[in-house]
């Protein structure tokens, strides 16, 4: 592949040059779109002509007016990519097929499962990195509440990484809040009870004085918000509340299993 | 590299195909803190830009993407390196130019604080392209939103500024009060409908906004002159 500076300097000078070095990342878009299952694998050649169509007809022309240099290009390139193959895929697809992740695609089974199976889940693994990564200074408050309502071991980090300002004593007492009765009786501690106990301390951390169900509100929302983007093109994935806490398990289970990537 | 932050934002105060480039090379990279704060606050609040980031970083090729030098994020390296032993001569004899000027003109020191040379104050009322995207939108979802709102779209105030709302009088809201810049000014948790700024202002263009435990609910710009 030409490095980036390359590429930006074949399109404002030679399209039919671009058009040529460029198909390796075509085909790599429009591959993701195949293996997402946005878009059938019967259509790839027909989506690779398309995007080449748009790039000729009115594509390289826009891109050169108006990419200013604020990105990598090759970034800014796939992104065009991306939406000329969203609108091929809603005007074409005809493609039904899913991927369903669900218990049996879950962490517990993948270890059974075949190389494919597994590339998958880690792929949908990933992309929930990604997602909680761009949530910014809430991503620390949200990784705690789904860590708790998975009943998944806390530590000082997970509390700290929510609320930097905790202290030591008030994060050791809250670990031990939670810690013994959700260790001791995991069937029988409800989510309804969990917001209970919870809420207080968010409240000592936070400042505030909420209510137990709008803490419980504000994570179903951001649930429903991640069902969402997971179900997004270049995928056709049918993602809800109850899968997505099946990926969370899934994702930090992965993390504890490899302590390498606990810093992410 | 881009003039300024509005290069990243459409005229509807979006993300951008740019905007959403560089947060896929940030995200990519693991350098989201090093974003612009108006972008990383643009991701905090749209799950849209949030999805569209997603689905683009993974269609990048991760080992060119960290292996390239980033206009953006590696650009306060390069003219260390690249500038020539005789630029630097020449930056160093200008800067002695100018300091000898300064003195031989005798520059106030002493020149009143309070009043902005012109090009600031104009700056001051520059729009800000995100917050202006939310600015009298009904951001809160369901049937119980804020209505009434008080300072209206670019009603002109003085401090002190009372900020006064309908509906939602017995949830606690957060208010937020910015320059044009999304500096934050003030910060409030508000139980009622009525909240009174009075520390001082500048004059310029102002955003407020109020948010519940759960969400956005209003986003408002007003004007000090």
């Amino acid at each position: 592949m030409p490095s980036d500076k390359d590429l930006l300097h074949l399109l404002r000078t030679d399209a039919e040059a671009f058009l040529k070095v460029s198909q390796p990342i075509v085909k790599r878009v429009a591959d993701k779109f195949i293996s997402g299952g946005y878009i059938s694998a019967g259509n790839r050649e027909d989506l690779v002509s398309h995007i080449n169509e748009q790039l000729l007809k009115s594509k390289i022309t826009q891109m050169k007016a108006q990419f200013t240099g604020g990105s990598l290009f090759t970034t800014y390139f796939a992104r065009v990519l991306y939406n000329i193959s969203i609108r091929y895929g809603k005007k074409e697809r005809r493609y039904e097929a899913r991927f369903l992740f669900d218990d049996e695609a879950s962490g517990k089974a993948s270890a059974m499962a075949g190389p494919l199976k597994q590339v998958v889940l880690n792929r949908q693994k990933d992309r929930f990195g990604y997602l909680l990564k761009l949530y910014g200074k809430k991503e620390g408050r949200l990784v705690l509440l789904l860590k708790i309502i998975l009943r998944l071991n806390l530590t000082r980090e997970d509390v700290l990484r929510a609320f930097s300002g905790a202290e030591s004593k008030e994060m050791d007492e809250l670990l031990c809040v939670l810690g013994t009765p959700v260790e001791n009786n995991p069937e029988k501690i409800t989510d309804h009870d969990l917001f209970e106990m919870i809420t207080p301390w968010f409240n000592r951390f936070e400042n505030r004085n909420n209510t137990p169900d709008a803490l419980r509100k504000w994570l179903d929302y951001q649930l429903n918000e991640l069902a969402v983007s997971l179900n997004a093109p270049p995928y056709n994935a049918e993602f809800d509340k109850k899968t997505v806490k099946l990926l969370a398990e899934f994702y930090f289970t992965s993390l504890h299993n490899d302590p390498e990537n606990e810093s992410n | 590299m881009p003039a300024d932050i509005t290069t990243y934002f459409d005229s509807d105060g979006k993300l951008n195909n740019e905007g959403i480039a560089l947060c896929a090379d940030a995200l990519v990279l693991d350098r989201m803190e090093e974003l612009p704060k108006t972008i990383r606050e643009q991701l905090e609040v749209s799950a849209e830009c949030r999805k569209q980031v997603m689905a683009l970083a993974e269609l990048l090729d991760q080992e060119q993407v960290k292996a390239e030098a980033h206009p953006f994020f590696d650009r306060q390296s390069e003219p260390a390196g690249g500038w020539s032993p005789i630029l630097k001569i020449a930056a160093v004899l200008l800067i002695g130019v100018m300091i000898g000027l300064a003195v031989y003109v005798n520059i106030d020191p002493g020149q009143d604080p309070d009043v902005p040379p012109a090009e600031v104050f104009a700056q001051n009322f520059e729009r800000n392209p995100f917050y202006d995207s939310l600015v009298g939108q009904t951001l809160r979802t369901g049937v119980n939103g804020v209505e009434n709102v008080s300072p209206g779209i670019d009603e002109e105030k003085s401090v002190p500024v009372t900020f006064e709302w309908t509906g939602m009088e017995e949830t606690d809201l957060f208010l937020q009060l910015l320059n044009n810049r999304a500096e934050l000014i003030h910060n409030e948790t508000v139980t009622g409908s009525s909240f009174t700024y009075d520390g001082s202002l500048d004059p310029g263009l102002y955003y407020w906004r109020l948010e519940s435990e759960d969400e956005l609910v209003h986003v408002g710009r007003f004007v000090i002159q």
